[in-house]
C-alpha cells in the first residue's frame, strides 16, 4: 500500500469504518511509514477532544412522566374531538379503518332495528288475520251487546208475555 | 463507553412502543427516561439555555410519541429519535430567529481541501484537564462551527454512530457523511487553535 492509497482510509480506519480486509493492509504500512503513522496519530489525538459530558445528559427530574401525561392527555383530547366530529357530520369518505369499522357497526346495528320492526308489524298481522280462521266462538265477539239490542231483546220478551197473558185475561172476561 | 450504535431496536424497545401505542402511559414514560439524557445531551449542542433545552427535548418525545405507529420495527428508535430531535433543535433556532450558521460547502470543495492529507498537527487537551473542563471547551468550539459540520460531529464522535447511520439520520449519502466529516474535523481543528491557541503544542 502507498501512502497516496493509505491517507484517505486513515479517518475511517480510526472511526472503526473499515472492514478487516481494508484495515490489515492499511496498519501494515503505518507501521512502516512514519509520515502516515504521524497522521493517523493527529487524528486520534483530535479525537481526545470530544468526551462526553455527563452533566449534559442529566434531565430534569420528573421530565418523563410530564411528558408522557402531556402526550396521552393530548391523545385523549385528539380523540374526543375526532368522536365529537363523528357525531355532527357523516364521516368523510377517505376514514382511517378504525373508523369504517365503526359505520359498518352502526350500519349493522340500524339494519338489525329495522328487522326487529318488521318481524314485530309481521307477528301483529298474523295475529289479526289468524283469529276469524279459529273457531264460532270469536274472541272479539264477547263485547257487550249494544243499547239496541238489549232494548230490542227486552221488547221481545215483553211481547212474549204479553202473548201469553192475553188469552188468559181474556178467557176471565168471557167468562 | 457504551456503545450506543445498534442496527435494531432490542426487544425491550419495542415492547416500550408496541404498549404505548395500546394506550400504556407508563410504558411511554419508561420509554422516554431509556433516551432523555442522550436527548438531552444532543439539543444542548444547539442551545445552552436550560429552558430551550427543554422545550426541544419535550417536543422531540410529543412528536415522537404522535408518530409512534409509523416507527420502522427494524431500525434504531435511537437514530428515529436522533433525527426528531435534531429537525425539532433547527426549527426551534429558525423559529426564534436564531438561525443556524449555514455553510457553503461547494466553496470549500474549490478551495481545495485535500482529502489526502486527513491530519495535520492537532492540538491535544493538557493532560491536566478535568473531564468537564475538555467537554465545556469542545462545546465552545462546536458552538462556532456551521450546524451541518456540528451536526456530523456530535453524531460520530459524541453520539459513536457508525457512517451509515449517520447518513439515515441526515438523509444524506456515506460519501456525504465522509467528506462532510473530514471538513468539519479540519474546521474543528482551526477553530480549536484560534480559540485556545495555548494547545497548539499539546502533543
Amino acid at each position: 500500500m502507498t501512502c497516496n492509497e493509505a491517507l484517505p482510509l486513515v479517518w475511517s480506519y480510526l472511526d472503526g469504518e473499515l472492514s478487516e480486509a481494508q484495515a490489515a493492509p492499511l496498519r501494515k504500512h503505518l507501521l512502516e511509514c512514519h509520515g502516515c503513522r504521524n497522521s493517523a496519530q493527529h487524528g486520534k489525538t483530535l479525537k481526545r477532544w470530544f468526551v462526553r459530558s455527563e452533566a449534559d445528559e442529566i434531565a430534569p427530574r420528573g421530565f418523563a412522566a410530564r411528558v408522557a401525561q402531556q402526550a396521552f392527555a393530548a391523545r385523549h383530547a385528539a380523540r374526543a374531538t375526532e368522536e365529537r366530529e363523528l357525531d355532527e357530520v357523516d364521516a368523510p369518505a377517505e376514514v382511517s379503518g378504525e373508523r369504517e369499522d365503526g359505520r359498518v357497526f352502526a350500519f349493522v346495528l340500524r339494519l338489525t332495528a329495522i328487522a326487529a320492526v318488521a318481524l314485530f308489524v309481521l307477528s301483529l298481522v298474523l295475529r289479526f288475520q289468524a283469529l276469524p280462521a279459529t273457531s264460532g266462538l270469536r274472541a272479539d265477539q264477547r263485547a257487550e251487546p249494544t243499547l239496541e239490542e238489549v232494548k230490542r231483546g227486552l221488547e221481545e220478551l215483553n211481547a212474549k208475555e204479553a202473548a201469553r197473558a192475553r188469552p188468559v185475561g181474556h178467557g176471565t172476561e168471557q167468562k | 463507553m457504551a456503545i450506543h450504535a445498534m442496527q435494531t431496536a432490542p426487544k425491550e424497545d419495542l415492547r416500550l412502543v408496541e404498549e404505548s401505542l395500546a394506550g400504556n402511559q407508563l410504558a411511554f414514560q419508561l420509554l422516554v427516561e431509556r433516551y432523555q439524557g442522550r436527548m438531552f445531551a444532543l439539543a444542548r449542542h444547539y442551545t445552552r439555555n436550560p429552558s430551550e433545552v427543554e422545550d426541544i427535548v419535550q417536543d422531540t418525545f410529543l412528536k415522537a410519541f404522535t408518530h409512534l405507529g409509523s416507527f420502522e420495527r427494524q431500525s434504531s428508535l435511537y437514530t428515529w429519535l436522533a433525527r426528531i430531535a435534531i429537525n425539532t433543535a433547527l426549527d426551534f433556532l429558525k423559529r426564534h430567529g436564531r438561525s443556524p450558521v449555514q455553510a457553503v460547502e461547494d466553496l470549500e470543495v474549490v478551495q481545495g481541501l485535500d482529502r489526502s492529507r486527513p491530519s495535520s498537527a492537532a492540538p491535544a487537551p493538557d493532560a491536566g484537564l478535568e473531564r468537564e473542563e475538555i467537554a465545556k471547551i469542545t462545546h465552545q468550539v462546536l458552538a462556532e462551527l456551521p450546524e451541518i459540520f456540528r451536526t456530523v460531529l456530535v453524531l460520530r464522535e459524541f453520539e459513536e454512530l457508525p457512517y451509515q447511520e449517520i447518513a439515515d439520520i441526515l438523509g444524506i449519502s456515506i460519501g456525504t457523511v465522509e467528506s462532510r466529516l473530514f471538513r468539519a474535523r479540519a474546521r474543528f481543528r482551526d477553530k480549536l487553535l484560534h480559540l485556545h491557541p495555548e494547545f497548539e503544542h499539546g502533543l
